[in-house]
């Protein structure tokens, strides 16, 4: 069976693991899904060449286990399942695929809104952008904040 | 002591260096490599650059030995 998190460090393919996540469920009657991509422009509008996603040789992965994990506690899915790229990624590729299994559509949706909320400010990542007038390393917006309150335990 | 710097400290003093230091605190060891590293001094003096020690964010007051592994980290960017 798949690990509940897994970091890439080349380009996957979202419906390969879409396709796997399925194969190994039994029984459930809901599964959600969601792909970020790497934004082919900046937040001016200039073109980005490519992101790069520094991480932590182990403290990374241990911050996807500690989100999936969550999610599983706390909502009612059987299973879940986060997959985030590192290194270099080009505009328009996959950055995280994130999965969620429950017997109803509700928890599914809520599992994988949670580990999307969570994954954008609390998961070891530095990103770095590079584009054409020059490269920036991103921090969480005021959006990303708020977003992540809703869920405040 | 090895110290080695993510994110953005990464790419202003490199990913990894070897300093002669120790024993002293956390923050005995910021105000040094401020020194040695102009660049990276305003960086290096935000509190949201933490210190890690063995997988352990650690306090400014932690006590670091001459062969201690020293990781510092910008604010995260999140995923």
């Amino acid at each position: 069976m798949a690990p509940l998190t897994e970091l890439a460090e080349h380009r996957f393919d979202p419906a390969i693991l879409y396709s796997s996540f399925l194969d190994q469920l039994g029984g459930e009657g809901a599964v959600v899904s969601f792909v970020g991509l790497a934004r082919p422009a900046t937040r001016s509008g200039g073109s980005v060449e490519r992101l790069f996603l520094d991480h932590h040789p182990r403290l990374t992965e241990k911050s996807l286990s500690e989100i999936a994990e969550a999610a599983l506690r706390r909502f009612a899915v059987s299973a879940v399942r986060v997959v985030h790229r590192i290194g270099e990624v080009a505009p328009g590729e996959p950055i995280v695929f994130v999965a969620a299994a429950s017997a109803h559509r509700r928890a599914a949706f809520d599992a994988a809104d949670y580990m999307m909320d969570r994954l954008k400010t609390d998961a070891m990542f530095w990103k770095r952008e590079d584009a054409v007038d020059g490269s920036r390393w991103i921090e969480p917006t005021d959006a990303d904040r708020a977003e992540r309150a809703r869920w405040s335990d | 002591m090895k110290i080695l710097f993510y994110g953005r400290l990464g790419d202003l003093v490199g990913r990894e260096m070897e300093v002669e230091a120790g024993p002293c605190t956390v923050s005995e060891l910021r105000r040094a490599l401020a020194d040695t590293h102009p660049d990276a001094a305003p960086d290096l003096a935000r509190n949201s650059v933490r210190a890690c020690v063995a997988d352990v964010i650690v306090g400014e007051e932690f006590e670091l030995d001459s062969a201690a592994v020293v990781e510092f980290f910008p604010p995260l960017s999140g995923g």
